[in-house]
């Protein structure tokens, strides 16, 4: 570690002199005075001579701040974040391992790297454990006041480090008046400066030190910040001393859990046994028992409906929604038995204000769960080895059979742990080594190995002490398990990508318990003032409500902050090397036991071999390293039902998510989620967040509260159909059968012909492959399952977050509505609403678009419906013993789900008056082309996509099809061979996946692919002529849909040009000496990504840059990760073909976010899938009003002239690369321009003179100073002379003409939009239907 | 200017198809056929000629008119070398003694087709023989892009004695680009040896018969000096623009199958395992076995290593003749434990 710190001092020293030829290279632009030398433009020419560096944006701190894709974004970009980085998480590491010396070393470094907000977090973060250690107040206070200001000249005295020293004062005992000498000084140290602000950091300052400055400086209640105010609210409501004590014995509880080993359950000591499930009347799950399922089910425990007093406080207040809920003079393990299905209470509830107070009772007592639930599932890991560990203690107890695998992981574990105490004991030497100062005189006394392995452990020392050796331990082996169960592979993984999760499952140990112990300190701190004399005094009677409430909110308070000021995470290759320690241990501890036959005697041989082992295997050309387990255990671990350890983390909540409010914060409680899901690309979340301190995203987040806020429930007679079906073991619609393994045909001999062989493998795979797959499915759908029995009965919400592109996705992985057909079916709303006359309706036709007739005219699916009407009440009535009629549905449990409500409402005299919780689904008709008509104001594109008002609902496959059909009979009466032989076969089918995705920007290639496989299908796998035949038919969709949507078409073109030219361009503040350098390969880096905003106001950022790979040697081999900090070139094919899909993605996002909003405001219960928007059959028609409105506001305005002057101020004074014909005269002036200037500079030159020259001129025209200016309007370069011209005009003949120059940034203009008046949405049947 | 020179010179050809050839040259094509002394192996009507990928039949046209093989079938299915070939055919005209096949030599079903369905050719079964089989000689272009993959297969093929091999050590006469002969033929020791110049070595008896000039750089000095080709001129190279003028002919006889010979013998060793054991050995190729063999399979390192003699223990992969292959996969063969390796051609996609 501490060569990075050396290293950080270098690059500081260096910067240091960046900064001087900074002040140098800037003097030249400064607007000249009146001895301007004889040439005016001489001392430019002289400046490039000489070598330059890039100028910086400076700011206090001296933190080298550089942009992203444009500087007219002002999001900075850190160019140290690497280093900052770094230091901040080893900062982070010294501070809980209490290795003060060291921190404040790094906290020098650290404020050359951060700004000034981010040091400021880090400098409090350091204060605050260092102040929580022995250390006296004398030293804090010389550290803070006296050093501190000389060290760090921009640190600002602010609330968060004036509580900390007042918090020691108040705690170190010093009785005199100490801590109100510093208040005063904070307070004095700058105008604004109030001694409210302290109260703002509860969490530091401790509720009883705050009773002691709230009554020293005589202060009311309205100095406390809102959320914390109730609690000193000693005038209006005390509290219970009793009720305080119940909390803070569970606080103490909590507490335990970390200091102490909770009990481990007696499911996880016994393989054969399973979590117990929670009793919700519904059928047991049989089937994959797999470990994972247990850590899901032991989680869904946290939802177990518990009497949470042993009075039976809770069934007597359900008793007040329904009688059968009265109290029973049960014993509490029998109430805690009691099966509640909160979903059948509420069914029964009659009057509003009953449903009002049910709610308002399930918020309250799931607040309480959500936080159990969120935390039994943020630290599944941390339960699982927990729970494990006792296990496999006890497993060493009692006498398992040596070759369980219980028995091989406590072996492992008992002999890996002392390997890693080892390690640790290492490190801790290390440390101490670095902290006694005599590192150089230590590494000369060593052997190069040692060295190595000093050095070596320098790096990651810091980090492996935080987590205990135990559990780092337990982390590795599960970790592993769970990699190689839940990936596509069975027998091995990546040694990357193990390394990877290890390191960054130990970090996720490391930061839980971080988290927990913050939650803590809430308690501590509730505690503490409990025994203040003051509190004491004043309470008498309370609330225990208010208590809980209060007690939640500052601990979700206090959470938010850790989360918040968790600025960076371990870099990447801090988690390959730690995980690369424990898992080279683990390499050397994990042992089996194996058998086999000696080959010559044919005995029976036992013997140990390891578990896993290091291998190394060509894939795609490219050697890379595998950790492979022993087949033995692999198999063993499919036999004992071990596999698919899946983490349950991100389970869906029981109370409202927590509203977005800033990039990090919404949706889960005690766990960061993060607004947009991004995989290395920091330049996104740096818009994001940019975007969301500017408050410009504001409609974004209150969308995706909406889509949180919508209660679901399990529809728990589609989950007792399916776990009948699950149980029998057999396949099922989507499910597939068990099987315990593959069965292979028999193996050809040795010198079998080669077809007899390759036929022999072919086969192998293809079982092999069905094998695998068919088991993925089946644990796919057993987590789903399993999950929705958990949640039977509840109350759920599902978080949402963003793509980049601003879709729509619910965080809660395993079951949701995004799900599958078997997904969607389990799901219900959970409120419900009166069908009337208009909701059958729309029930009905549900029922008709799920069964497959979503073409027909409404009436007509109506009709079906009815026409169904025995079918239906069948299928509800006996789903599997019955005729089946639902099965042979489109979406078959879907249709179920809706079959069972039908039929209940036909049981009703009036059908009508049936409370229905079926969501019914609104589809827009080829979204994409629907969003595409509207740009390009296509006319009969629009009739087709059903913007335009019409008595039956097109269909633009049908309607490309027809075209192509035209197009083909022109070739077979022209004696076209393959036009002939298609001619009959164009159908709908045929073209309808290359209409489909010609929005998304399908190649030639992927639709003559997709036309080809559909042709397979008429003519046969070896009809020859497919191929050529998929390749013609490509050509005729194309155009055929170039007819119907010829506006759009320009439009599609127009994007993939602008974003053609952003991804080409280069910047004129761009490094020179990088452009210099690589001008000799005569290659340029393009930085600027297409960055737009959506209609929203979320700022999306393509994320296609070539990935920096950095090599990482680690103990077990040298790894490839990625390094995000690493400035990267963009990847121009890649940005400019998914510009046009991404663009098109941003608007029908955009138009869901806006109709979720109204939907809100509207109070319906709303969900989407993308381009299908989801409320109850009774609410359809206020929906369907509310999207078209949306799409008409979405769309009135002029969104494509918006995008162009987004463009325009973005890459304003970008350059592009063009080429002109040599022999235009523009061609000619330049190259003579080129001539002159090379003479001038001695050299050739360079594209980066000529763009530093083109910069020279901008910034005079910019000036304030008129002579200055005038300089500038004269100055001629070789991209000034192109001003005016029209460089289209000028284009090479051929190749050799060829002729590149730098152009100023100009997109071509916007091409004419058709006359389609997109307000004729409004009045469309069929837009969404 | 010869009959046959003024016959290939008329007919200009634009499609190679990736493939290159030896121009029509008598006088090189007749020191290469004597070169090999194929006269002295294949009696004149005693044998047939498979020749796979004749391109143009420039060197066809001499094997036919030198050695008159009993049949001569010119297998492509590449249409303007087809059109060629039949004009060949056309105007040679041995009785029908030539035989244009549309088939292609790529699928290992037009052999079956060919000789077991039509039986164009009825080679003899000679597979207890240690010699080469007089009735059967196949020559073949291999320098395209693919050639290199498909030589590797027939290599394959010698060892497990099937397809042609089947007939019993049938040699072959491959034209080969010059980096694909260097792969096969690089020495033991050298850096760039990989397993396939193992597995030549350890199946067949092979030699480098003759060279382009510019094949030479790529080829090396120590290849060229064992092998001591004949040297051609590049401009006899007929090749496409975007190609070079390197081309080498190679001549495979399968003969001293180490593997099949031990398994009559022992009985333990079996082509799967040596397949995988090189397979392995050969990813880390510069690392000794010290290393390598552990990474062979869970606990392969405990049971070889104690076993292996120093000597082999201490080479590296690339230095490994294949008699000290040998030894290891019979050590590994021995191991109780040893993994199924049958399966393991079920890669999968990390």
């Amino acid at each position: 570690m501490l060569r990075s710190y050396c290293r950080s001092m270098v690059c500081y020293a260096t910067r240091k002199s960046y900064g001087t030829a900074f002040v140098g290279t800037q003097s030249l632009c400064r607007p000249m005075g009146p001895t301007l030398p004889q040439d005016q433009y001489s001392h430019i020419f002289d400046s490039l001579k000489k070598s330059m560096k890039k100028p910086l944006v400076h700011s206090g701190n001296d933190e080298a701040l550089d942009y992203f894709s444009s500087p007219n974004d002002k999001v900075f970009r850190n160019t140290n974040a690497k280093e900052l980085n770094h230091l901040w998480t080893l900062l982070e590491a010294c501070a809980i391992s209490n290795d003060f010396l060291r921190g404040k070393k790094i906290m020098e470094n650290l404020f050359h790297t951060s700004n000034k907000a981010e040091f400021q977090i880090a400098y409090a973060k350091y204060l605050l454990s260092w102040s929580k250690s022995p250390v006296s107040l004398m030293e804090l206070e010389e550290y803070v006041l006296k050093e501190s200001p000389i060290l760090f000249p921009t640190l600002e005295f602010d609330s968060k480090i004036a509580s900390i020293l007042v918090r020691k004062c108040l705690t170190s005992g010093s009785f005199d008046n100490r801590y109100q000498t510093i208040i005063t000084k904070y307070i004095k140290s700058s105008s604004g400066n109030r001694i409210e602000d302290l109260f703002k950091h509860l969490d530091i300052l401790g509720f009883d030190n705050a009773i002691i400055i709230l009554k020293a400086y005589h202060l009311g209640r309205e100095s406390i910040p809102s959320r914390y105010r109730d609690i000193f609210d000693l005038k209006d409501e005390a509290f219970a001393i009793p009720s305080l004590h119940s909390t803070t014995k569970e606080s103490n509880n909590s507490h335990k859990c970390i200091e102490e080993k909770i009990a481990a359950p007696t499911y996880f000591e016994d393989e054969t046994q399973l979590p117990p499930s929670l009793d919700k009347d519904a059928q047991h799950l049989i089937g994959v028992d797999t470990f994972g399922l247990k850590v899901i089910r032991h989680s869904l425990l946290g939802l177990q409906a518990k009497p949470t007093n042993s009075n039976g406080e809770l069934f007597s207040k359900l008793e007040s929604f329904d009688e059968s809920y009265a109290p029973i003079e049960f014993g509490d393990e029998q109430l805690s038995d009691r099966t509640i299905n909160f979903f059948e209470i509420k069914k029964l509830l009659k009057t509003p204000q009953q449903q009002e107070d049910f709610e308002k009772f399930l918020d309250a007592y799931n607040a309480e769960r959500q936080r159990l639930l969120e935390f039994q599932s943020l630290d599944g890991a941390k339960r699982k080895w927990e729970q494990t560990l006792e296990d496999f203690k006890e497993s060493n107890v009692v006498n398992v059979p040596s070759k369980s695998i219980k028995n091989y992981l406590w072996k492992w574990h008992s002999k890996l742990l002392p390997l890693i105490k080892e390690e640790v004991l290492k490190c801790q030497k290390t440390l101490s080594i670095i902290g006694a100062g005599n590192l150089n005189s230590y590494k000369t006394k060593l052997s190069t190995m040692e060295r190595k392995a000093f050095n070596e452990r320098l790096e990651y020392a810091n980090y492996l002490i935080l987590v205990s050796p135990d559990k780092m331990s337990t982390l590795t082996i599960l970790e592993l398990l769970k990699i190689i169960f839940t990936g596509k592979n069975t027998t091995g993984i990546r040694t990357a990508r193990a390394v990877i999760s290890v390191g960054k499952a130990v970090e996720l140990e490391y930061r839980s318990e971080r988290l927990l112990s913050k939650e803590i300190d809430v308690f501590k701190n509730f505690r503490n003032m409990k025994n203040s004399k003051e509190f004491k005094r004043l309470v008498t009677t309370g609330s225990k409500n208010t208590f809980t409430k209060l007690l939640q909110q500052s601990r979700s308070a206090s959470i938010d902050t850790e989360l918040e000021e968790t600025l960076f995470n371990w870099p990447n290759e801090i988690k390959a090397k730690i995980g690369s320690v424990l898992i080279s241990l683990l390499l050397q501890s994990a042992k089996i036991d194996v058998q086999g036959k000696d080959p010559i005697t044919n005995e029976e041989v036992h013997g140990q071999v390891p578990a896993i082992f290091h291998q190394y295997q060509y894939a795609n050309g490219n050697k890379i390293g595998i950790l492979k387990f022993h087949h033995d255990f692999t198999s063993k671990l499919s036999k004992d039902n071990l596999s698919g350890a899946v983490q349950p983390q991100y389970l869906p909540m029981l109370v409202r998510p927590k509203p977005w409010l800033s990039h990090n914060l919404g949706g889960y409680y005690y766990t960061e989620t993060s607004l947009i899901r991004t995989k290395d690309s920091p330049e996104q979340l740096a818009y994001v967040k940019a975007a969301s301190e500017n408050n410009t995203i504001d409609k974004v987040y209150q969308g995706l509260t909406v889509l949180g806020n919508t209660p679901w429930t399990i529809n728990s007679e589609i989950f007792n159909v399916i776990s009948e079906v699950w149980n029998s073991g057999n396949q099922f619609l989507d499910i597939p059968a068990i099987q315990d393994s593959p069965i292979y045909p028999p193996q050809p001999p040795s010198d079998a012909d080669p077809s007899v062989i390759r036929d022999w493998k072919y086969q192998v795979r293809k079982v092999s492959n069905k094998f695998s797959s068919d088991r993925s499915m089946r644990c796919d759908a057993n987590y789903k399952l399993e999950t929705a029995r958990g949640f039977i009965g509840e109350r759920i919400y599902f978080p949402h977050n963003l793509d980049f592109r601003g879709r729509a996705y619910p965080i809660s992985p395993h079951l949701n509505h995004l799900g599958n057909d078997m997904s969607r079916g389990l799901l219900l709303f959970w409120e419900g609403k009166e069908l009337g006359e208009r909701g059958l309706r729309w029930l009905k036709i549900h029922l008709a678009n799920l069964y497959g007739l979503d073409k027909e005219t409404l009436d007509k699916r109506e009709q079906f419906t009815d026409l169904n009407k025995a079918n239906i009440i069948d299928s509800a009535t006996k789903p599997l013993a019955g005729k089946g009629w639902w099965k042979s549905s489109e979406k078959p449990w879907q249709t179920l789900s809706v079959c069972i409500e039908l039929a209940e409402a036909w049981k009703l005299k009036n059908p009508n008056m049936f409370v229905s919780h079926i969501p019914v689904h609104q589809d827009g008709t080829c979204n994409g082309l629907q969003h595409y008509a509207a740009l390009g104001g296509d006319v009969e594109g629009a009739t087709q996509v059903n913007l335009m008002p019409d008595n039956k609902p097109n269909d633009v496959y049908s309607y490309v099809a027809k075209l192509v059909q035209k197009r083909v009979d022109i070739d077979a009466t022209n004696g076209h061979q393959l036009a002939l032989k298609l001619q009959r076969h164009i159908k709908r089918k045929v073209v309808k996946q290359t209409v489909m995705t010609s929005v998304y920007g399908v190649t030639y290639i992927g639709a003559s692919d997709q036309i080809d496989r559909r042709l397979k299908e008429i003519f046969g796998d070896d009809d020859p002529d497919t191929h050529v035949a998929g390749r013609y038919l490509a050509l005729q969709v194309f155009s055929s849909i170039r007819e119907l949507f010829t506006g759009a078409h320009q439009i599609q073109d127009w994007l993939a040009e602008a974003s053609k030219k952003i991804t080409k361009s280069i910047r004129m503040d761009i490094d020179t000496s990088m452009t210099k350098k690589s001008s000799k390969s005569a290659k340029i880096s393009h930085l600027a990504s297409v960055i737009w905003t959506s209609p929203l106001g979320l700022p999306i950022v393509q994320p296609y840059r070539s990935i920096g790979k950095k090599q990482v040697a680690t103990n077990l081999q040298t790894v490839f990760i990625s390094d995000p900090h690493a400035v990267s070139p963009v990847d121009s094919r890649k940005q400019t073909n998914a510009f046009p899909p991404n663009y098109i993605h941003s608007l029908d996002a955009s138009h869901m976010l806006l109709s979720s909003i109204e939907c809100g405001q509207r109070r319906l219960s709303f969900a989407a899938v993308h381009d299908s928007y989801w409320t109850h059959a009774a609410d359809v028609d206020i929906m369907n009003e509310i999207l078209r409105d949306a799409f008409v506001k979405l769309h009135e305005t002029d969104l494509v002239q918006d995008l162009k002057d987004e463009f325009d101020r973005r890459y304003h004074g970008f350059l592009v690369v063009e080429s002109v014909s040599k022999k235009s005269f523009i061609g000619k002036q330049i190259q003579e321009l080129r001539q002159e200037f090379s003479k001038r500079l001695g050299r050739k030159i360079t594209t980066a003179d000529e763009i530093y020259l083109e910069k020279q001129r901008q910034e005079y025209l910019m000036s304030s100073d008129p002579t200055t200016r005038k300089l500038g309007e004269k100055m001629v370069t070789t991209v000034s002379i192109l001003e005016n011209v029209d460089i289209d005009s000028l284009k090479p003949i051929n190749s050799m003409d060829k002729f590149s120059i730098l152009a100023p940034f100009k997109l071509p203009e916007i091409p004419a939009k058709g006359t389609f008046d997109v307000r004729l949405v409004k009045d469309s049947t069929y837009f969404f239907s | 200017m010869s009959k046959w020179t003024k016959f290939f010179k008329d007919q200009t050809l634009n499609y190679y198809y990736g493939f290159k050839y030896l121009a029509y040259s008598e006088s090189l094509n007749s020191k290469i056929i004597k070169k090999l002394r194929l006269n002295e192996t294949y009696d004149p009507n005693r044998f047939y000629l498979l020749d796979l990928y004749p391109t143009r039949g420039t060197m066809s046209l001499s094997l036919n008119q030198m050695l008159l093989p009993i049949r001569h079938v010119l297998m492509d299915n590449h249409n303007k070398y087809q059109d060629l070939l039949q004009s060949l055919k056309e105007a040679y005209c041995r009785g029908d003694s030539m035989v244009v096949s549309r088939k292609d030599p790529f699928s290992w079903e037009s052999y079956l087709e060919l000789i077991d369905d039509e039986q164009v050719i009825s080679p003899r079964i000679e597979k207890e023989s240690k010699s080469v089989n007089k009735s059967l000689l196949v020559h073949a272009n291999l320098s395209n892009d693919a050639g290199y993959g498909l030589l590797v297969q027939w290599l394959g093929c010698c060892a497990r004695r099937n397809w042609l091999q089947k007939y019993g050590n049938v040699r072959m006469l491959i034209w080969v680009t010059a980096s694909t002969a260097s792969h096969l033929l690089t020495e033991i020791g050298s850096s760039k040896r990989r397993r396939n110049a193992l597995n030549m070595e350890a199946f067949t008896n092979s030699t480098l018969v003759a060279i382009s000039e510019s094949s030479r750089k790529v080829i090396g000095e120590d290849i060229f000096s064992k092998y001591a080709p004949l040297v051609f001129d590049d401009k006899l190279v007929c090749h496409s623009v975007s190609h070079d003028s390197d081309l080498a002919l190679i001549d495979i006889q399968p003969s001293n199958n180490i593997v099949t010979a031990e398994q009559t013998a022992a009985q333990i060793v079996d082509l799967d395992v040596w397949e995988y054991v090189v397979k392995q050995l050969f990813i880390q190729p510069r690392l000794t076995m010290e290393y390598n063999i552990p990474m062979l399979a869970a606990g392969a390192g405990d049971f070889i290593l104690p076993r292996l003699s120093a000597r082999t223990r201490n080479k590296s992969t690339v230095d490994l003749t294949p008699n000290d292959m040998l030894e290891i996969v019979k050590l590994f063969s021995l191991w109780p434990f040893k993994p199924d390796i049958k399966l393991e051609f079920v890669e999968e996609e990390f």
